[in-house]
């Protein structure tokens, strides 16, 4: 008797647990929800309260964003940018970051230890403490505007990221393995790129879509350094706020062209985000 | 023969640290070099050729700008508040998560978008949610409480809570994600011990379970704490821009203010190299902890 009495508790505590759940889930998936709900319906369906649930989807405000070509805001341009920039800058940290990450993981050095140490405290660096010289940087370089004004920085943002994620793949590859392939007469090179390489191959994989949403996402350097030709973006989703302030259908809309990309990848890298953002030192 | 190739494999291992040493020397020692030198002057690109050395005023005058302090101190609420509520919100919601569930790799994704979502992307939706005329928060809550018309953004006393409600929709699926993967990893034997010694849930928790956590809790903490310092500029740029006045204005805002808005390149290096001592202050701590894990 007690015993049942016991069982449907617990079941009733399941119950209530599982409700607590759905609801949290509503939170945190509801504003990205209502952000493309607003962006597929009329300006006149959108200021509509009690809210319109239930309506025909239009794709006006997507069209209207894409057929605005006024200078600054030819948003297919800001996604041909956006894209160039972060794709450039993920390759470059990616084969950079695999190099060091490869030497560090496998050779003994004198300095090892202190070159880990200040790969590492780069990620702690706030990006505003550097923006201002490497602003300066890019003036007398004559690169303001450009597509390396963006892609240095950002190569760099990912480095420390890129280098401690991948120690930690090269790591969990026994040794042996190569010294094997270099008795069979393999250079290291070689035997980096067919024995080591293939291994890594996943979660080189998920560092390199991780340090592409990085890129996709930064905003602060692209205010600074961009002007006209290089703008991304998030630079110009943010003028919607002052130009267009009252356009909510086609700032949704950009929002969510914006936000497309990387919810498609955090979707694949799932199972590597938790460890990417501590460091590895929380398994995901 | 043999020597030959093993002091060429001991060149290549330092070749292979070349390129990713230099662009970070480049992006970060040497920007930094130059912004050291910049702060002792009175530099400002909208007077070219008349700038000169002040030794330490930019420095002297940081400590007593009011603009600055108040920046100092709008900081220190957002970063405290933001990560207290995240840690306590997010060890109860692991707790309660802490089971087996049907669908969890579904739920684990969800809980990831928050935190991937472009940040300006971010601040628009939630501007748009929280607009005083058409906001949806505010028609729950006029449905709910009767109350018409809040204007969170745009008030001097709300401001500041609505960033931090937003920074805390944002990142506390972070605290749930990595306690939860904490909790999932430790053993159920002592745990199964202190029950069957009459130990309550409360008990367990405090003295059994939190003390495994120890090392996640602190690295989580501190990688929240460090990036609420220093990367909220984009979401609190498109929420509210620093505003009104100067109610939610961040220590990054203030100093791209002073440099891209009054073009005080001279004073702003100053400020920025301070706030980058703020940061390696509470860092170092973070970063020999998890130094000596790895090594």
């Amino acid at each position: 008797m007690a015993s049942i009495t016991r069982r449907n508790r617990n079941k009733l505590i399941n119950i209530g647990l599982n409700i607590v759940l759905y609801i949290l889930l509503i939170i945190v998936i509801f504003p990205v929800i209502w952000m493309v709900l607003t962006s597929i319906k009329t300006s006149w369906q959108a200021q509509q309260l009690p809210p319109v649930w239930f309506f025909k989807p239009t794709l006006k405000n997507y069209i209207s964003l894409f057929s605005n070509t006024s200078s600054s805001s030819n948003f297919k341009q800001l996604l041909i940018n956006s894209t160039i920039v972060s794709l450039i800058s993920t390759a470059l940290s990616v084969v950079f970051g695999a190099l060091a990450a490869y030497s560090l993981s496998r050779f003994k050095m004198k300095h090892r230890k202190d070159v880990a140490f200040f790969i590492l405290s780069t990620r702690m660096f706030p990006p505003a403490a550097t923006l201002i010289p490497v602003f300066l940087m890019m003036v007398k370089l004559n690169l303001i505007d450009t597509y390396a004004a963006l892609i240095i920085p950002y190569t760099a943002f990912n480095l420390s990221f890129v280098v401690w994620m991948l120690k930690g793949f090269f790591d969990e590859i026994p040794n042996s393995l190569e010294e094997a392939a270099m008795v069979d007469g393999c250079s290291h090179l070689t035997a980096f790129t067919r024995v080591i390489f293939p291994l890594v191959a996943p979660g080189l994989a998920a560092t390199a879509i991780i340090s592409l949403m990085f890129s996709w996402n930064e905003f602060m350097y692209a205010l600074v350094l961009t002007r006209r030709y290089a703008v991304t973006v998030p630079v110009v989703a943010n003028q919607f706020v002052t130009m267009y302030g009252v356009q909510w259908g086609e700032l949704t809309a950009a929002a969510t062209i914006m936000t497309a990309p990387v919810l498609v990848f955090a979707i694949i890298v799932r199972n590597h985000m938790i460890k990417g953002l501590t460091f590895g030192s929380v398994k995901g | 023969m043999e020597m030959k190739i093993g002091s060429k494999s001991n060149k290549i291992k330092y070749y292979f640290l070349v390129p990713a040493l230099t662009v970070l020397i480049f992006m970060t020692i040497v920007p930094l070099i130059f912004s050291l030198g910049v702060s002792f002057t009175n530099y400002s690109p909208t007077r070219i050729g008349s700038w000169s050395f002040i030794g330490f005023e930019n420095f002297i005058r940081t400590f007593t700008d009011s603009e600055i302090g108040t920046s100092f101190i709008n900081n220190v609420i957002f970063v405290v508040v933001s990560v207290t509520i995240e840690f306590v919100l997010g060890m109860v919601i692991a707790l309660l998560l802490n089971r087996k569930i049907r669908g969890i790799s579904f739920i684990r994704t969800m809980f990831l978008l928050p935190m991937m979502v472009t940040p300006v992307a971010v601040g628009l939706m939630w501007r748009w949610l929280l607009n005083t005329d058409y906001g949806l928060l505010n028609y729950f809550i006029e449905q709910v409480f009767g109350i018409t018309s809040i204007n969170w953004l745009g008030s001097y006393s709300l401001a500041m809570p609505s960033i931090i409600l937003v920074d805390i929709w944002k990142w506390t699926p972070f605290m749930i994600l990595s306690l939860l993967a904490g909790l999932q990893s430790l053993s159920q034997e002592p745990i199964e011990a202190a029950r069957i010694d009459g130990a309550s849930n409360w008990q367990i928790f405090r003295y059994v379970t939190l003390p495994r956590l120890k090392n996640i809790i602190f690295v989580i903490l501190l990688i929240r704490t460090i990036d609420c310092l220093t990367r909220s500029f984009d979401v609190v740029w498109t929420l509210t821009n620093g505003g009104p006045g100067l109610s939610t204005e961040l220590l990054s805002l203030r100093i791209y203010r002073l440099a891209f808005k009054f073009w005080e390149t001279g004073y702003a290096s100053a400020v920025s190299w301070l706030y980058l001592l703020l940061v390696i202050f509470i860092t170092t701590r973070f970063i020999s902890y998890l130094y000596k894990q790895e090594f």
